[in-house]
């Protein structure tokens, strides 16, 4: 059995400790994860007291061998994106440190906390439709 | 002074086993080392090319003689202590192996010669190994002991059942020995279970091994090993830093201000902290 490169370490533990102690409405299904490292399913849960209570959300994580230098690619998958300026209909997320304000101290549970803290910040539920597409 | 190919000098066939030994030729490179020792016995680095080739070759025993061989000569000799090492390391002969793979990372220093990693990963996989086999004994101990303890428990209740039934001349039938007997049995399961949990409680401990977030570096989330501070004081392995620095960007991870490899500062306490726990801590050595 070949010795797990240095991103599939970090994923490990990155795994482990997001079950130990994830984020409140966060879980990853740990069983699938284990079959595909570097295809993370996450199911979110919109907060209590913010536009998405209630909601059920599911993104998917998808990590390149050169993470954690390069950043994860995240998009919300399943039949509900939710309703968000930064949310494109496709699941796609504007969020600049998935992008160019990535730090390879970040990790899978920290970019849940800033996507829970974008959703919870949201004073008005409104598509990306009318921004224009960049 | 000439000298033909027809009769080489030591040092001649000394460059033949060499350039035999880049080609992954062993077994001839074992021979132009072997002629070269026959002309020239006392030049210690005929000894431990021809130890590295038998290394190569996974001969164990032989790599021993020939580094012993060099140490005879020097016993200083760097190379004959790291492959001595490594070679006893095979043998399973993990104390001596950490003694001489120490001693070889101590003199390259020393004398400095940089071997990078190698040496130090060798002492690393011989310091795990041994914890390896010592945790295997220790477990099979404590499991031994355990039984021993039961079955101890178990008799000194019964011998005393036995000494009850005398007494009463009832053979137990009578209700104050039927009440005695009870109660010695409930004290015999009492005891039984108590030592069950206290030795529940050393493998639970064991279950939970786990290094702490703190030891490890702030990108490859694992225990430091060459730990550089940043003038925003946040620690980093050196080779992870330096690759961020390289693809990612300019900046400190973290606190995000500007950095370059020229500021990093290697951070001796943080790497004292990091050893002394893993002088504690054996089973958390990676290679």
């Amino acid at each position: 059995m070949a010795s797990p490169s240095p991103s599939e370490r970090r994923l490990q533990k990155e795994l482990s400790s997001l079950m130990k102690d994830p984020p409140p409405g966060v879980s990853v299904d740990a069983n699938a994860v284990y079959q595909h490292l570097n295809l993370w399913n996450v199911h979110m849960k919109g907060a209590d007291g913010t536009l998405y209570q209630g909601e059920d959300f599911q993104l998917q994580f998808r990590f390149s061998s050169k993470y954690p230098f390069d950043s994860p690619e995240v998009t919300f998958v399943g039949d509900n994106i939710p309703i968000h300026p930064h949310v494109y209909s496709n699941g796609h997320i504007c969020l600049s440190i998935l992008t160019d304000d990535w730090s390879p101290a970040l990790s899978v549970q920290s970019v849940c906390l800033s996507i829970i803290s974008m959703l919870s910040s949201c004073k008005e539920k409104a598509s990306t439709l009318s921004i224009e597409k960049h | 002074m000439s000298k033909t190919s027809s009769n080489p000098s030591d040092t001649e066939l000394k460059e033949q086993g060499n350039k035999l030994f880049s080609m992954r030729n062993y077994d001839q490179a074992i021979c132009c080392y072997t002629k070269a020792i026959i002309k020239n016995p006392s030049v210690p680095a005929y000894f431990t090319n021809r130890a590295l080739c038998y290394l190569k070759l996974k001969r164990w025993e032989q790599t021993c003689q020939d580094c012993k061989r060099a140490l005879d000569i020097d016993s200083n000799h760097v190379k004959g202590h790291f492959f001595l090492g490594s070679a006893l390391l095979e043998l399973e002969n993990y104390d001596e192996a950490i003694k001489h793979l120490q001693r070889a990372n101590d003199l390259a220093k020393e004398q400095k010669q940089n071997f990078g990693d190698d040496i130090a990963c060798q002492i690393r996989l011989a310091r795990k190994k041994r914890w390896n086999v010592q945790e295997e004994k220790r477990i099979t101990q404590e499991i031994e002991l355990l039984s021993y303890l039961n079955k101890l428990i178990f008799e000194d209740s019964q011998r005393q059942i036995r000494k009850v039934k005398k007494t009463n001349g009832t053979d137990g039938n009578d209700e104050d020995s039927q009440n005695k007997i009870m109660e010695l049995e409930l004290k015999c399961d009492n005891r039984i279970s108590e030592l069950t949990s206290v030795f529940a409680k050393v493998d639970e401990k064991r279950r939970k091994r786990d290094i702490p977030d703190y030891l490890c570096g702030k990108i490859s989330f694992e225990l430091l090993r060459e730990p550089v501070i940043t003038p925003s004081g946040i620690t980093y392995e050196r080779k992870d830093i330096i690759e961020h620095l390289h693809r990612v960007g300019h900046f400190d991870p973290v606190t995000r201000v500007k950095l370059t490899a020229d500021q990093l500062i290697p951070n001796y306490a943080m790497k004292e902290v990091i050893d002394a726990f893993l002088q504690e801590n054996e089973w958390a050595l990676d290679y």
